[in-house]
Order: structure tokens, then C-alpha cells, then sequence
């Protein structure tokens, strides 16, 4: 009976926890979706506007990709966020764009483009370039021709340094055999020292990113304001489901001065300050390494959804989103009382701390020395916290030494003090006044 | 007019002697600064070797995450740019503030109902004496108040080597005026209604109708939500200090000095309309209970 009564409560515990005990699989849902690659400032990125969003937001004046298909979506608890299944469904709807400008009812039609888009080399976001029919095949094409150049000089130079490796042992197999016979090695070494070792081939450089494979999409690329989109079945009719709002918007201000604040003992949790009011408040345990960066201010809700259509923000507010680092930037540390010093951006090396402690610390990168052959880790600026310091003021110069506006902020360094509960006196002196008033008006009283 | 003002001197004084010789004002103010006091060590506790890491204190913690929930992480950042200064004012602000205007809220009604008034007017005085007296008080206590308050913040950033930034400063010059029309809309529910409990009320629920509606449209809601803020709030908001008080920090946020300023004129205006209608409501309904 008891044995009976155990399987029982047992069979019936795991028929209770049977829900907890299974994995969650999303349910997946068949939706009309439109697929966005919005240029976010300095990047391209993905989403996507599910039935149930009506608008979707781009960057106004820059070359967007929108595409219409079926696919499905589910819902991810553990990211709180959609996500969109194209291998199990991708049908791309065949018709074109009618899209509607609020402000002046103006009506334009868009077909889909062949496109492709690319980085090349430069210092802005402008680097981005876009492609369309005939030139994005050209612009591929160039590509291909370039990267099979390259291709073709890598295993031209890995023939060329088999042969100089093979010489070189061979030579040095003769050294080895001169010097056990006694005989003069002179002519050899000469030889040796005549071998010329290849040249590594250096990669296309004009291509930071290159061109993408040819897509077919409508390209957005509008005025600032706010539009009305639906999608034209080839028979003349609105899909359903494809009317959206679509809203574009620029930054606000731009060329702001923002940091990645990196400190010693947490390198890979850096934090920014985008703020340039901001005060950077530290506990000086140590030191920092900075990455000054060129920020351009955006709508905070307009931002976020156009990044991820399914994320939200705050519409009252602007938000300063990082660009890209500050090129050839120097700066200037002053401390309290003491003249400014110009720091230089400087290679650095992660190292593992050996013990049972497992930590890391930063230590400068030695190219000749202990880290020859490797790769710095970091490369900030390093500013140094003695622990000491109350306050440090930096500002960023740029390479004609002139401080970029915005860029200054003051650093302050809080230590643990007693005085703090000092302050508790001051919190209580109106409860000690009230007891003096209360005691001296009953004195009075009483005296009355 | 004379005769008046002398009235009004008269009551005043005798308002201001009842709130230094009774405990509530020590209370409210002790209870503010205590507030601030704790808010600011929790701040210092969550300065990290990078910055600010508000996990390291639990309460923080469960502020910051609410903030951000609601009006989301750009709004915190912002919040805290300067240091906790800006945060920790309007929060020790609160207690006092609901002292003084609940206070002269109930007092007013009360010695309605009680026949004071009416007393009063058989003097030189009248209603709106006895309501401007009640107003200098709130009005003189607020001053006091925001004047040791700063005075504390000051120390505390002078021993804590924390910073009173500008936004600091163009808080506590706001703040000042939002508790003038506080005491305004206080003054106008207390003519409106008949009784002290009626008035606390009526009070009550228009302050909580403006945050709420401030709320509404600040915060990240659903946009159905959104929109019925936005539209409640279009008819409002002329009238909501709230709304001129957001125009003003956003303002002095962005270096704008004049709509700062205008943003502050509007509340003053607010206050005296809020004031005029008062006297025009007792003129019309008389001072009887």
C-alpha cells in the first residue's frame, strides 16, 4: 500500500511539474512582414515590422532596403523580443510600393532594385555606398576581380616562400656539414644572407566591408517626415495587412563628444558617457582607459525601433549613439593645481595574472619585448589613478591640437569618508529645534 | 487697501508663528532631508571603479530599474549625468511640500467650517486676506526649506566630492515655482469646497491628475495609452505646472535660457490666475460654512 501510495504522489508531483518540466517552444505565426536593412548612423542593420506594428522608422536621406514576404515569427521570452524563421518560410510578394506623403498627399510608386552596399576606407559614415541594377553587378564584379587578385598573389607568395624555406634548410643543412668537415662556410652564409624572403600580399584595401551579394528590395531613401506605405499585388490590389506608417527622421545634433570608459580591473565591461554635461564618478581603485568617440544625437524611441522594430524608447527624449572613434586624437588630462598633460593614444596587452587569484591586469604592449608576434588587445588612452586625486578635468584634442567643443568632462574620484555621517547631525538639527521649541513654549507656559 | 495689507501682515504672522511653534514642520523637514540624506549614501555606495553601478545598492537598484521601465534607460542616464543631486532634490522636496499645502488645505476648511472666517470679515479683513496669509506662509516655509536644503546638498558635495551641476540649480529655481502654483491649485480646492475633508480631496486629486497625466505622456506606454494621454493632455496641459515644468528642465537642458524663463513665467501666471479666481469664487459664494 505504501509502495502503491509513493508511485502515486510521485506519478502525480511530475504530472504537476509536467508544464515546468518542458522546454517553452515558441509557437511559431504565419505574418506578412516587412524586412528592413536601415542604415543606423554608421552601420547597416536588420529587422523587421510584424503585422501588429503599424509604423516603421528609417534614417531620412539615406539608402534603405525594404522587402515584403510571408515568413514566420514567434516570440522569445528569454530576450522579450520577435524573431523571424526565414528557413522554415520565405516568400518574397511579388507588386510594388505605393507610398503616400503625409504633408503634401503626394503619391509615389516603388518597384524593387537590384542593389548591393559596401564600406570603403574613410573616416565617416559616408564611407557606405549603394549600387543599384547594372553598377551593383559592376561594383561585385570589381570586387571579385580585385579579391582574386589578391587571391592569386597568396598562392603566388606561399610558392615563392615554399622555395625560400626549402632553400633556406637546404643551406643550412650545407652550414651544418661544411662546419663538421671544417671546411670555409664563408660563400654559403654569403648566399644566405643574398636570399630574399617574399612579401606577404597586402588584402584589397580599398574595401572595408565589401559589396554584399545582389538583393532585390524597394530602396527608401526620403526626405525627413512622415509617409504611408502599402504593397500593390501585381493584379492592382492592397495586400492586407501591408498598410504601415513609415517615419523618417535625423539626428538632431551631431558631432558630440562621447567616451568608452574601460577601467582596469573590468576591461571587458566598458561603460560610456555620452552625455556632454556628464560627470564621470569613480571609486579610483583603478586606473582608466578611454576611447574618445564622435556621437550623433537621435530621437530615443525613433532610434531604437528603427534598430529593432520591436523595441521601445522614449519619444521625449534625444539620445547620443556612438559614430565612430576620434581620429588622431590626443587629450589633455588637467589634474587639480597642476599644469595639462597631453595623452597619447597607446597600445596595451591583456594579461592573465598567474596564481590562484585569476585575474588579468593591463600592461603596455611591447611589440620587441615579451609580446613580439602578437596583437594588442586594447589601444586607448591610458589615464592613470594614483588614488590620490579628487578630481581630474580631460578634454579631446584633435590633431591640430584645438579642444573639440563638448569634449570636456571631469572625472571625480570618491573615496570612503567619515565625515559622510556627519550629515546625519544635520538631518536630525529640526528635530533638535522643534524639541527646544516644544520645551522652552512649555516652560512658558508653565512660568504663565 | 491699506488696511488690508496690514491684514494680511497681521494674519501672516500669526500663521507663520503657528508653524515654527508646532512639530510639523520640523517633521516634514527632517523627513526630507533624511530622505535625501539616504539617497545620497546609496549613491555613493554605487560608485564603481567604472562608473556608476547602481546593482551595488538594492534600493537604488529597484529605483533605477522602475525609472527605466517606465520612462527608459536614455531618462536615467540623463537623470543621473550630473551626479544624484537633481533626483534627490525633488524627492526630499515632496515631503514638505504635501506638508505645507495639505496643511493650509485642512486649515483653511476647517476654520471655514468653524466660523473663523466669517469672524475675520467683520474686520478689515476678507477671504481673500485670510487665503494671500496662508500663501506667505507656505510660500516663506518653501523658501526656508529649499534654503536648507541646498545649504545640505552643498556639504554633502563638498564631503562626498560630488558635483552641484547646473541642472542642479535650474531644478531648485523650478521647483520653487512649482510649489507656488501647488499652493495656488491648494488654495482654489479649499474656496471650492465646503468642508476640510472635501477640500483635501478635491486637493488631492488634482495633484495626482496632473502626475498622472505627466506620467502618461513621459512614459514609455502602449500607444493606445499614448494617445489618450496626449489628448487629454492637449487640453491640459496649459493649465498642468507639470507640463511648464518639463518645458523648463528640457529647456535649461538644452542651454535654453529664454524658455527657461518663459516656462517659469507661465507657472507664476498660472498661480496668480489660480489666485484671482479664488478671490472672485469667495467674493461670489461669501465665507459662510
Amino acid at each position: 500500500m505504501k509502495k502503491f501510495m509513493l508511485i502515486f504522489s510521485i506519478s502525480f508531483l511530475l504530472l504537476l511539474l509536467e508544464k515546468e518540466l518542458k522546454a517553452d517552444v515558441p509557437e511559431k505565426i504565419e505574418q506578412l512582414v516587412y524586412t528592413i536593412i536601415a542604415f543606423n548612423g554608421k552601420d547597416y542593420t536588420h529587422t523587421f515590422c510584424r503585422e501588429n506594428e503599424g509604423t516603421f522608422y528609417l534614417i531620412a536621406d539615406k539608402g534603405n532596403f525594404i522587402t515584403v514576404r510571408k515568413t514566420f515569427i514567434y516570440y522569445w521570452p528569454i530576450t522579450k523580443q520577435w524573431n523571424a524563421e526565414y528557413d522554415l518560410l520565405n516568400e518574397m510578394m511579388d507588386g510594388h510600393i505605393e507610398l503616400r506623403e503625409k504633408k503634401s498627399n503626394e503619391i509615389k510608386k516603388i518597384d524593387t532594385s537590384v542593389y548591393t552596399y559596401f564600406n570603403i576606407r574613410g573616416e565617416y559614415e559616408s564611407s557606405w555606398k549603394i549600387r543599384t541594377g547594372a553598377d551593383a553587378y559592376r561594383e561585385i564584379e570589381n570586387w571579385k576581380k580585385k579579391y582574386n587578385d589578391y587571391i592569386r598573389k597568396v598562392e603566388d607568395y606561399h610558392d615563392k616562400f615554399e622555395i625560400y624555406r626549402k632553400r633556406f634548410n637546404e643551406l643550412l643543412k650545407i652550414i651544418t656539414d661544411l662546419q663538421s668537415e671544417g671546411e670555409d662556410i664563408s660563400k654559403v652564409l654569403k648566399e644566405i644572407d643574398s636570399l630574399e624572403q617574399p612579401k606577404e600580399p597586402v588584402p584589397p584595401q580599398y574595401y572595408n566591408i565589401p559589396p554584399a551579394s545582389p538583393e532585390e528590395a524597394f530602396i527608401f531613401n526620403l526626405p525627413e517626415g512622415e509617409y504611408f506605405v502599402k504593397f500593390i499585388m501585381k493584379d492592382g490590389t492592397v495586400l492586407e495587412g501591408s498598410e504601415k506608417k513609415v517615419i523618417t527622421f535625423t539626428r538632431r545634433r551631431k558631432n558630440g563628444i562621447g567616451f568608452e570608459i574601460i577601467p582596469g580591473d573590468k576591461w571587458t565591461k566598458p561603460v560610456q558617457n555620452k552625455n556632454p554635461r556628464s560627470v564621470l564618478y569613480i571609486n579610483g581603485s583603478t586606473d582608466l582607459f578611454l576611447r574618445p568617440f564622435i556621437q550623433d544625437e537621435y530621437n530615443d524611441l525613433y532610434y531604437n525601433k528603427m534598430v529593432r522594430n520591436d523595441s521601445t524608447g522614449n519619444i521625449n527624449l534625444f539620445n547620443w549613439l556612438k559614430i565612430q572613434q576620434v581620429p588622431d586624437a590626443k587629450i589633455g588630462l588637467l589634474e587639480l593645481n597642476e599644469r595639462a598633460k597631453v595623452i597619447m593614444e597607446e597600445p596595451f596587452m591583456v594579461e592573465q595574472v598567474k596564481g590562484s587569484g585569476l585575474g588579468y591586469r593591463i600592461v603596455p604592449f611591447e611589440p620587441e619585448g615579451k609580446h613580439e608576434g602578437g596583437r594588442p588587445n586594447l589601444i586607448a588612452f591610458h589615464i592613470p589613478i594614483t588614488g590620490n586625486e579628487k578630481r581630474l578635468k580631460l578634454c579631446v584634442k584633435d590633431r591640430n591640437d584645438n579642444i573639440i567643443t563638448g569634449s570636456e568632462r571631469q572625472i571625480r574620484i570618491i573615496h570612503e569618508t567619515g565625515f559622510r555621517k556627519i550629515l546625519l547631525i544635520y538631518v536630525l538639527l529640526p528635530v533638535g529645534i522643534m524639541i527646544f521649541v516644544l520645551i522652552s513654549r512649555r516652560k512658558k507656559k508653565n512660568v504663565c | 487697501m491699506n488696511y488690508k495689507l496690514n491684514a494680511i501682515k497681521t494674519i501672516s504672522k500669526r500663521r507663520i508663528f503657528e508653524t515654527v511653534i508646532s512639530p510639523g514642520f520640523y517633521v516634514a523637514t527632517a523627513a526630507g532631508l533624511f530622505l535625501g540624506y539616504y539617497l545620497l549614501s546609496g549613491f555613493l555606495d554605487s560608485v564603481d571603479s567604472g562608473g556608476l553601478n547602481f546593482s551595488l545598492h538594492p534600493v537604488y537598484n529597484q529605483i533605477v530599474e522602475t525609472l527605466s521601465g517606465a520612462f527608459g534607460i536614455t531618462f536615467v542616464e540623463k537623470l543621473f549625468s550630473e551626479g544624484p543631486f537633481v533626483f534627490v532634490l525633488f524627492v526630499s522636496f515632496i515631503p514638505v511640500f504635501l506638508y505645507h499645502a495639505i496643511n493650509t488645505v485642512f486649515k483653511f476648511g476647517f476654520e471655514k467650517n468653524v466660523g473663523a472666517l466669517e469672524l475675520l470679515m467683520y474686520g478689515p479683513s476678507d477671504g481673500t486676506c485670510f487665503f494671500l496669509s496662508f500663501f506667505i506662509k507656505d510660500v516663506l516655509f518653501t523658501v526656508i526649506y529649499i534654503f536648507t536644503l541646498t545649504l545640505f546638498f552643498y556639504l554633502s558635495a563638498v564631503i562626498n566630492n560630488l558635483v552641484l551641476g547646473p541642472m542642479f540649480y535650474f531644478s531648485l529655481l523650478i521647483i520653487f515655482f512649482l510649489a507656488v502654483s501647488g499652493y495656488s491649485y491648494g488654495i482654489l480646492a479649499s474656496v471650492l469646497s465646503g468642508n476640510a475633508a472635501t477640500s483635501v480631496a478635491l486637493f488631492s486629486g488634482i495633484v495626482v491628475f496632473f502626475v498622472i497625466l505627466q506620467i502618461g505622456s513621459f512614459a514609455i506606454t502602449r500607444d493606445y495609452v499614448k494617445n489618450l494621454t496626449n489628448v487629454i493632455m492637449w487640453f491640459i496641459k496649459w493649465i498642468s505646472p507639470f507640463f511648464y515644468m518639463d518645458i523648463g528642465l528640457s529647456a535649461a537642458l538644452y542651454g535654453n535660457f529664454f524658455l527657461l524663463l518663459l516656462s517659469i513665467l507661465s507657472i507664476i501666471i498660472i498661480s496668480a490666475v489660480l489666485l484671482l479666481i479664488s478671490h472672485f469664487v469667495l467674493k461670489v459664494k461669501g465665507v459662510r460654512p
